[in-house]
């Protein structure tokens, strides 16, 4: 059928159907999207407020602060830097971390090709 | 003995390819030649889309080298029984036969015919592309579609002017902004105008900043351009993880032509942000992307011989593609107006115009026409929105043409 239509009549079909499809498809989009967004933000909302009393539960106990042994060398500075950046990278995963000792790297090979190392033999 | 030294010496010139300037319609190599130099000066020097634009004006070099044997034309006219069949559902290129007696610029040029690299193209950009804003604001899907109008507006302009059905789709998807959409859309509806249409998409995408502006200032006031929008709210991880797989759902299921490039975009977005496959990600948006730009732009690149370039389709190229930003732009703009009318003045209607998926060129265009009116004023995050759905935009509006226009071919 369209291949039996005037170059107008091609024109204001494929114009129309064209914008007509588009728009519909980014409609529908947009109402999808807003609605997982409500849901989203609806579960998150009800899970802040379930979380909120255990959490109060969770801070009565202090943890017992174990100082870590050090090796001769690293100043008390640095020893709360690499703390610190341990517990940071277990923040809001329910473990907490104790930091048993912290010893000076293997000297031999760079800090950057040690690094380079590990991400390339680091498992899939 | 002189006689024989002569001959060799004539006949090493005939067979050169300085002699095959000046035979037949040779110069227009020539021509295309000092076209491919001027694409140098604009990649290199003025620094126009220079990841695509290079190796397109290479390939075009390469394949305009009278002799070099790296692309033949004559295998991709459609006509020629020894690479093309045809059945009822169109013509099939002989695959096999190509890789037998093809140059290196013609196998892999495969890659476009068969529609493998602007997909793998989308797969990378997937792998870049943050769409935190979209989903925050999922109205910004609206301003990407009304930005797709200056396609069906070159769409028709290129009618008036004489093109077919499918060349005229070609040629206004020049108005999606989108390399990759339109290469993939000329390929299957009228890959004899690739060149041209990749060279003209390139190319405006490269003067959005300059097209634009001027556009946006007279379709806005004053007051409409110092609007400060609100800051959108956050995007959980969960929300970005479900986006991709509920946007290739639900695209690919209404329009299953549309599937190759939206999937692959949103492929690459769930790579990026599940968080589980992080090398992949960095691949897709490293080495990957990087391969197929080279292979893309050169063979796009190659298929501009003098033939096909060098008359007047190439400036009703040019034309149209000019008017299809310019109306994609309106398009986007005006819809941004009419939303900060229903919105009660809370929307600036300038993220509008990065509806046009030049990403992110357009928003920040946005960004600086905003800023000309007040410094303190920052539109980018909010026209990020509309100019990442302008690349799923330009991707629905290639399934439709597609769709419609095959039967054409």
């Amino acid at each position: 059928m369209i291949e039996n239509m005037s170059d107008i009549q091609l024109g204001i079909i494929v114009t129309i159907c064209g914008l007509v499809i588009v728009f519909a498809i980014l409609a529908i989009l947009v109402a999808v999207i807003g609605a997982s967004g409500a849901i989203n933000t609806g579960v998150a909302n009800s899970n802040n407020k379930k979380e909120k009393p255990a959490v109060e539960n969770k801070q009565a106990p202090a943890p017992k602060i174990v100082k870590p042994a050090v090796s001769d060398g690293i100043d008390d500075e640095t020893v709360a830097v690499i703390t610190a950046a341990v517990y940071s990278m277990y923040a809001g995963t329910g473990v907490t971390p104790r930091v048993s000792f912290i010893k000076s790297a293997d000297k031999k090979r760079p800090a950057w090709a040690s690094a380079g190392i590990a991400q390339n033999i680091k498992a899939f | 003995m002189l006689n024989s030294f002569l001959n060799t010496l004539v006949g090493v010139y005939y067979d050169s390819g300085i002699a095959s300037f000046f035979v037949g319609e040779g110069w227009k190599n020539l021509v295309m030649i000092a076209v491919a130099c001027g694409l140098f000066y604009l990649a290199i020097k003025k620094g126009f889309e220079p990841l695509l634009l290079l190796p397109i004006a290479f390939g075009m070099l390469l394949a305009n080298l009278p002799g070099a044997g790296l692309y033949h034309p004559e295998i991709w006219d459609t006509a020629n029984a020894q690479y093309w069949i045809k059945d009822a559902a169109g013509f099939h290129i002989l695959a096999g036969n190509v890789l037998q007696h093809g140059g290196l610029l013609d196998i892999l040029y495969l890659g476009v015919k068969l529609g493998i690299y602007p997909p793998l193209i989308f797969l990378g950009i997937g792998a870049m592309t943050d769409f935190g804003p979209l989903i925050a604001r999922p109205s910004s899907f609206l301003m990407g579609a009304a930005a797709q109008l200056g396609i069906f507006a070159a769409f028709f302009g290129a009618l008036a002017l004489g093109m077919t059905g499918p060349e005229a789709g070609s040629i206004g998807i020049i108005g999606g902004a989108d390399g990759p959409t339109a290469i993939f859309v000329t390929s299957k509806l009228a890959p004899h105008l690739l060149g041209p249409i990749a060279v003209a998409a390139y190319s405006y995408m490269a003067l959005v900043p300059l097209i634009q502006p001027p556009i946006m200032r007279a379709l806005t006031t004053k007051k409409e351009r110092l609007i400060r929008m609100n800051v959108p709210r956050t995007v959980s991880k969960t929300e970005k993880i479900m986006f991709p797989i509920i946007i290739t759902i639900v695209v690919a299921l209404i329009l299953p032509d549309a599937a190759p490039l939206v999937g692959m975009l949103m492929f690459g977005n769930l790579l990026k942000e599940s968080g589980k496959t992080d090398r992949i990600a960095k691949a897709a948006q490293n080495e990957l992307m990087n391969i197929v730009t080279i292979f893309l732009g050169t063979t796009v690149g190659a298929t501009t011989n003098g033939a096909s370039f060098l008359n007047f389709d190439t400036l009703k190229i040019v034309a149209m593609g000019l008017v299809a930003f310019c109306i994609g732009t309106a398009g986007g703009v005006l819809l941004g107006k009419l939303m900060c009318f229903l919105s009660g003045g809370k929307i600036n209607p300038l993220i509008g115009s990065a509806g046009v998926s030049a990403v992110p060129m357009a928003a920040r265009v946005s960004q600086k026409v905003g800023q000309e009116e007040d410094p303190g004023n920052f539109l980018l995050m909010h026209a990020m929105g509309p100019n990442v759905s302008g690349v799923i935009g330009s991707a629905v509006a290639a399934g439709v043409l597609i769709k419609i226009l095959t039967p054409l071919v």
